[in-house]
């Protein structure tokens, strides 16, 4: 399985990068910006997608539309944010959102429902 | 030859001066560049192997059931330990990486960072730190002993709280209503100050994160000395729907500060509380020169009048002299359904198409 992993938090990255792998979920690919994570996904297919909103050039919302609308791809998506407004989740789950965690998040919780969507 | 002497040596001195300053800026710069340089690297260095231990802590989280065995936390703690060395940088660079993961992460993973920064002896370092005599450096020890909720540094912060510098005192109060469960919004029994918009987003965003039931009855602050306690005790009980305090909020309305009874208003608005309509309109009597009184008594009998009587309610409120007031009282009327915008619409070709204006305003979506 590829998981790309998509946050200008490098740190974020590199923590979830270790409990995905470390969970036996899979290969984890990282881009720290928007643009990054457009030319990744252009180039490569992935399994899964983890996404936050607020990224440099594009957001979180964009790669949605990206993935469903241009690729025309189901590829699961989880968007994660610090901000858990109603009207962002209800905006994310509307454009293909498979799901929505809030920052601060349980890492456990991340790889669990990881595990859900590629199951499926 | 001595006057030439006399005339080329402090010339030459002046030179020899200038050369040496030159070759001192040059080394000077160079010198703090490799400084720089070298600090960065080592800033890189440990941030990367810190940050693989500090994942390995999170990704095992000591408490659950795939936890580290004792004697492996032991042991990379001290690998930890052995590589920060007793340096400040290595010290500083792993307390910063703890605060920015327990930011992003909740549940078991920030008890493991904590529990990491204790054991690692990082709160004494932040304790240490809060006697520097450098302001910025004492109030990043602060912050990080509230991040990364450090228990024992109550006493040294509360002390701090006192501080004659204002940036110190409302940042150890800030902190203080994080740690000091017991007493963390009893400061403002006393609080002679400005509560900033920084202190009442750190209180507010604080509460968010309270269980309802641990929340303070914020009508102990109704009657605060501190105008500016007041009105905040009141927008947090009007927030956190404190049913409770509707009664209180209520005899509020016949303070004789405005402050305190558009705060009132508003609470009560939030709160959707249907007050004694006397006793708003008497708020219309006393304050109805106040434009901003009267823009959020508008906004709130526009929401707590019932539908059946809002027009005959409000209309008295159509002529008053701030076109935002009437603007509120006009959109109220119409979003009480078709039979009051009928009789605001009568009322408009009664006024000679007045409010005809005021009626397009509020039915032009991108204006309202």
């Amino acid at each position: 399985m590829r998981i790309l992993v998509c946050d200008d938090d490098q740190m974020l990255i590199s923590m979830i990068r270790f409990k995905l792998t470390r969970d036996g979920l899979g290969e984890v690919a990282s881009a720290a910006d928007g643009r990054e994570a457009m030319a990744l996904l252009a180039e490569e297919t992935f399994d899964l997608i983890i996404s936050d909103i607020h990224m440099p050039f594009h957001s979180g919302l964009e790669i949605i539309s990206f993935v469903r609308t241009r690729q025309g791809k189901a590829t699961p998506i989880i968007i994660l944010s610090a901000e858990g407004l109603e009207e962002t989740v209800l905006r994310a789950f509307d454009i293909g959102a498979s799901d929505f965690i809030t920052k601060p998040f349980s890492p456990s919780e991340l790889s669990i429902r990881v595990k859900r969507l590629l199951i499926k | 030859m001595t006057i030439y002497m006399s005339y080329e040596f402090p010339v030459l001195i002046t030179g020899l001066c200038f050369i040496g300053t030159t070759i001192a800026i040059i080394l000077f710069i160079l010198l703090s560049r490799i400084v720089k340089s070298r600090r960065k690297e080592e800033s890189e260095y440990f941030r990367n192997v810190f940050s693989k231990s500090l994942n390995n802590f999170i990704v095992h989280e000591v408490y659950s059931k795939d936890s580290h065995p004792l004697s492996a936390l032991t042991f990379r703690l001290s690998e930890i330990q052995k590589e920060m060395n007793g340096s400040f940088l290595a010290k500083q660079i792993m307390i910063d990486q703890m605060m920015i993961q327990s930011e992003n992460l909740s549940g078991s993973a920030v008890i493991v960072i904590e529990q990491a920064y204790r054991l690692l002896e990082l709160d004494r370092f932040s304790l240490s730190k809060l006697k520097s005599t450098r302001w910025k450096v004492r109030a990043q020890a602060i912050r990080e002993l509230t991040k990364l909720n450090c228990l024992e540094g109550i006493p040294a912060v509360q002390a701090i709280s006192r501080s004659s510098k204002k940036e110190m005192s409302d940042e150890a109060l800030m902190a203080l209503v994080r740690l000091d469960e017991q007493k963390n919004l009893q400061f403002l029994d006393k609080y002679t100050g400005t509560l900033t918009r920084w202190m009442q987003l750190n209180i507010h965003h604080h509460l968010c994160d309270v269980a309802p039931g641990s929340l303070p009855d914020f009508t102990r602050w109704f009657n605060s000395p501190n105008v500016n306690v007041q009105v905040f005790a009141i927008a947090m009980a009007g927030e956190f729907k404190q049913n409770a305090a509707i009664p209180a909020l209520t005899n509020l309305l016949l303070h004789s500060d405005h402050r305190i009874v558009e705060a009132a208003i508003g609470a009560l608005e939030v709160m959707e509380a249907h007050s004694p309509f006397n006793l708003l309109m008497a708020v219309a009597d006393r304050f109805w020169l106040s434009d901003t009184t009267m823009v959020k008594l508008a906004k709130c009998m526009g929401r707590l009048v019932t539908p059946t009587n809002g027009f005959h309610a409000l209309e008295r409120f159509l002529s008053h002299p701030s076109y935002e007031v009437r603007f509120q009282v006009v959109r109220a009327i119409c979003q009480f359904g078709p039979v009051e915008r009928i009789k605001m619409e009568n009322f408009n070709s009664a006024n000679g198409m007045k409010y005809s204006g005021i009626m397009d305003h509020v039915n032009e979506p991108l204006l309202s």
